[in-house]
């Protein structure tokens, strides 16, 4: 491990820093914008979860029961682009960006009681739009407005994992939420005697909850199949108390920046559900099912408006092929490719119209030696339509993931 | 090799995250945009709503103008000007010397005063001469002072026969013995000093201004011209121009009529005027605020030259008269047409953000500088359009 250590220095000085750029999604204006489900090019590759998945060289962060199968102290750290291509029903344009998709830094305590540990931070919620428009009117002269929202909420979090009798796992996280949201309103003219105008809220929120998860033993080894194995069922639920919501709303105006409201409120975020299935057939393929299940319209703030939320109903299909059936095996032998799709009912419903992505995924892994690699995830996705004044977006994301892994705490033989 | 690879992927990753693209926000997703988020441009005229309003006048009670940029001598209708006026003279060393041993004689003097302003009839311009005993200066000067120096007033020193007028230039002599006093006192620091002159008008037709004390002496100076001969030797001019100055205002209130109300300069008649703006909703961005003051000719009366502005000041306490202390927190209303109009946004900003809205002070803005009136249309004047007009432009978003 140490001798990554200056990489992996230089790689988190890199990433610390948000990348400057701009995606366009103003969907986001709506609840906490778009959740961030998968933090690894792993999960994001094979449809965006992989709540059963359990492979022994990757932090499953979708299930902390999956922490029980870790055999080695690991590393994941990574970068998300993203490239969206918005149109309605007149034009379209093309924005993108790239940020930090967290890390997480997970090790086995007890192998015989399956306890592993993981802690790690990983973004949880986006909000990203810039909308400009032009006007003009007989009294002001021309000016445009400008709608700008930005901000991010993370999720810091620790977590561990228990073997159950009949080799069940249970894993726990406890997890804080924390980030702000910036929402602001423009007004310029273009004559001078005019002072612009700029409204601004902020949200600054903090909350605790948590994720339990389970996940079943290998069912196949149970029905004694040959060609299946490592069949398991998994259960997650996360939930949070009510995150603190420290809102102000100020101006900008011609004697300088004014709060004019300022309190602490409540927002009430909804619990998420998730369910999974995973299987591998002949060692090489692994497939794995998912439904993810989060009621938006549960979503409560009385700041932000909700009428235009719904629950996110997820469903996603993936598969693993590698061509090494053992640990060892030359470079091309140990690459995995990946792929997968899912479809999905999104939190955002415009004036009665639901908007729904379909993505399709693709993935590779680079061994870089046995227990690391690099970890590359793409994926296409529709999201909504022109119809009635929505957008559609046409949107590619790539998942970059560098995961290492190194046996720590090992007591040496005198 | 794996560490190339490592490298290799290091590079990639950077390359992607500073070769990001991005765009020039679009039109697209407008239509999504929540109408909470939404910004209304609305427009308030007192012409059309009903802002209530209130418009007084009041005379300030400091009438000492010791900092001016002009002095001012006169009278005229309320007001009467007093003008006090004191000479430095400075000679050469050898010149002392000759005045001390009684070796030159001052052959004339008199005193040369330009005019820049005035109201009225300069030109039958009349005043007294006095010389003054007593010590003052322009800036601690007040009432005990001027009781003062008033009780040590000698006669009248103006020598009628050599006023002189025209356009540009006034002329007269004083009483020699008062000028070579101030010629020895300078050669000799045992006579009394020189405290200069107290000029009272005794005229009631005009008023006339003079280039007041600056930082760089000019042409347009007052001048206290002194031609001394050594018998047989040489005859020269020597010129002393003023060291300090100031002037007094003695008024009674201006002549009050049913339309407008009454500021005026020298005599510091100013205005309050408060407008009622509780009903702009709390959270507005004031994008401008147009306040306009329209001029009654009948009751203006201005000299030359005139009034160019107005000042309107944030009142910090209407009752005290204290004004705001601020940077930009007074405004300049020019004058176009018939009306003084100026932008208030950042009064107006600043009552709806929460501050006392006291109203606001007017004055003249050569106050301290003119005897000038301007009459200003009541807040009840009959003509609607002529009363004080504020006409504001704001923006808000409804309130989350």
């Amino acid at each position: 491990m140490i001798k990554y250590k200056n990489s992996i220095i230089s790689l988190l000085l890199i990433l610390s820093v948000q990348i400057v750029a701009q995606s366009n999604s103003v969907y986001t204006r709506y609840g906490l914008g778009d959740m961030q489900f998968a933090s690894s090019a792993q999960n994001f590759s094979v449809g965006g979860f992989g709540f059963a998945v359990s492979d022994s060289k990757y932090i499953n962060s979708s299930n902390p029961a999956t922490l029980s199968l870790l055999n080695t102290t690991r590393f994941e750290a990574g970068v998300v682009s993203t490239g969206a291509n918005v149109s309605d029903n007149v034009s379209s344009a093309f924005y993108s960006k790239t940020k930090f998709s967290g890390f997480l830094l997970g090790f086995p305590l007890q192998k015989d009681f399956g306890i592993g540990f993981v802690l790690g931070i990983v973004p949880y919620s986006d909000v990203n739009y810039k909308v400009s428009k032009t006007l003009e009117s007989e009294e002001f002269g021309k000016y445009s407005t400008e709608f700008t929202g930005k901000g991010e909420i993370s999720k810091l979090y620790f977590g561990v994992s228990y073997k159950l009798p009949f080799e069940f796992a249970l894993g726990a996280t406890f997890e804080y939420l924390l980030g702000n949201n910036d929402y602001s309103s423009l007004l310029k003219f273009d004559n001078s005697e005019f002072t612009n105008s700029n409204f601004n809220y902020n949200y600054k929120y903090r909350g605790l909850g948590t994720t339990l998860g389970l996940l079943t033993p290998d069912i196949a080894k149970i029905l004694k199949s040959k060609s299946f194995s490592d069949l398991r069922i998994a259960l997650t639920y996360n939930i949070f108390g009510d995150l603190n919501t420290d809102t102000t709303l100020s101006t900008f105006t011609s004697i300088g920046n004014n709060d004019i409201q300022k309190g602490t409120t409540k927002t009430k975020l909804p619990s998420q559900l998730g369910f999974g299935l995973s299987f591998k057939y002949n060692s090489k393929y692994r497939f794995n099912l998912d439904y993810f299940y989060q009621p938006w319209q549960r979503f409560g703030s009385n700041t932000l408006n909700n009428n235009n939320l719904q629950d996110i109903k997820r469903y996603s299909l993936g598969m693993e092929y590698t061509k090494a059936t053992k640990k060892f095996g030359s470079f091309w032998e140990l690459v995995k490719y990946r792929g997968g799709l899912s479809y999905e009912q999104t939190q955002y419903t415009i004036n009665g119209n639901s908007i729904n992505q379909l993505s399709f995924y693709g993935g590779i892994s680079l061994p870089l030696g046995i227990k690391n690699s690099i970890d590359i995830g793409i994926m296409y996705g529709m999201r909504g339509n022109t119809d009635n004044g929505l957008t559609k977006e046409n949107i590619i994301k790539a998942v970059f993931s560098l995961n290492l892994g190194e046996l720590w705490f090992v007591r040496r033989e005198r | 090799m794996r560490n190339r690879k490592i490298k290799i992927v290091f590079f990639t990753l950077l390359l992607f995250t500073v070769f990001a693209c991005s765009n020039e926000p679009t039109s697209i997703g407008d239509a999504l945009i929540p109408n909470s988020d939404r910004i209304a441009l609305e427009k308030m005229d007192s012409y059309n709503n009903s802002f209530n309003q209130t418009f007084s006048t009041f005379q300030k009670d400091s009438l000492f103008f010791g900092t001016a940029n002009r002095v001012l001598l006169g009278s005229y209708k309320n007001i009467s000007i007093d003008m006090l006026l004191g000479f430095g003279i400075l000679f050469p060393d050898s010149l002392k010397e000759s005045i001390n041993n009684n070796e030159v004689i001052l052959k004339s003097s008199w005193i040369e005063m330009k005019p820049n302003y005035w109201i009225g009839d300069k030109s039958h311009l009349k005043f007294s001469v006095k010389e003054i005993n007593q010590n003052w200066s322009s800036s601690s000067f007040n009432q005990d002072t001027l009781n003062a120096v008033k009780a040590s007033l000698g006669d009248d020193i103006l020598i009628q026969d050599s006023y002189s007028f025209s356009d540009s230039l006034i002329k007269f002599s004083i009483d020699e013995q008062v000028v070579n006093k101030w010629i020895k006192q300078v050669a000799d620091n045992t006579f009394a000093l020189n405290n200069g002159l107290y000029f009272t008008p005794i005229s009631k037709t005009g008023i006339v201004g003079f280039q007041a004390i600056a930082r760089f002496i000019t042409s347009s100076f007052i001048t206290l011209n002194m031609v001394f001969e050594k018998p047989g030797v040489y005859t020269d001019t020597l010129k002393a121009v003023q060291s300090k100055d100031m002037h007094i205002v003695n008024s009674t209130e201006p002549e009050k009529n049913e339309n407008s109300l009454i500021l005026q300069s020298s005599s510091s008649v100013r205005g309050k005027l408060w407008f009622d703006v509780s009903s702009l909703p709390a959270n507005a961005i004031l994008n401008k605020a147009t306040l306009s003051l329209y001029i009654d000719e009948q009751h203006t009366f201005q000299g030359k030259p005139k009034t160019d502005s107005v000042v309107v000041s944030f009142y910090e306490d209407k009752v005290q008269n204290l004004i705001k202390k601020e940077y930009g927190i007074s405004v300049l209303f020019n004058k176009t047409n018939n009306a003084y109009s100026g932008d208030i946004r950042q009064f107006v900003q600043r009552w709806i953000n929460g501050e006392n809205n006291e109203g606001m002070e007017i004055k003249l803005s050569d106050e301290d500088r003119s005897a000038n009136t301007i009459a200003f249309f009541k807040s009840d004047y009959q003509v609607d359009s002529l009363r004080p007009r504020l006409t504001i432009f704001y923006t808000t978003v409804k309130e989350k």
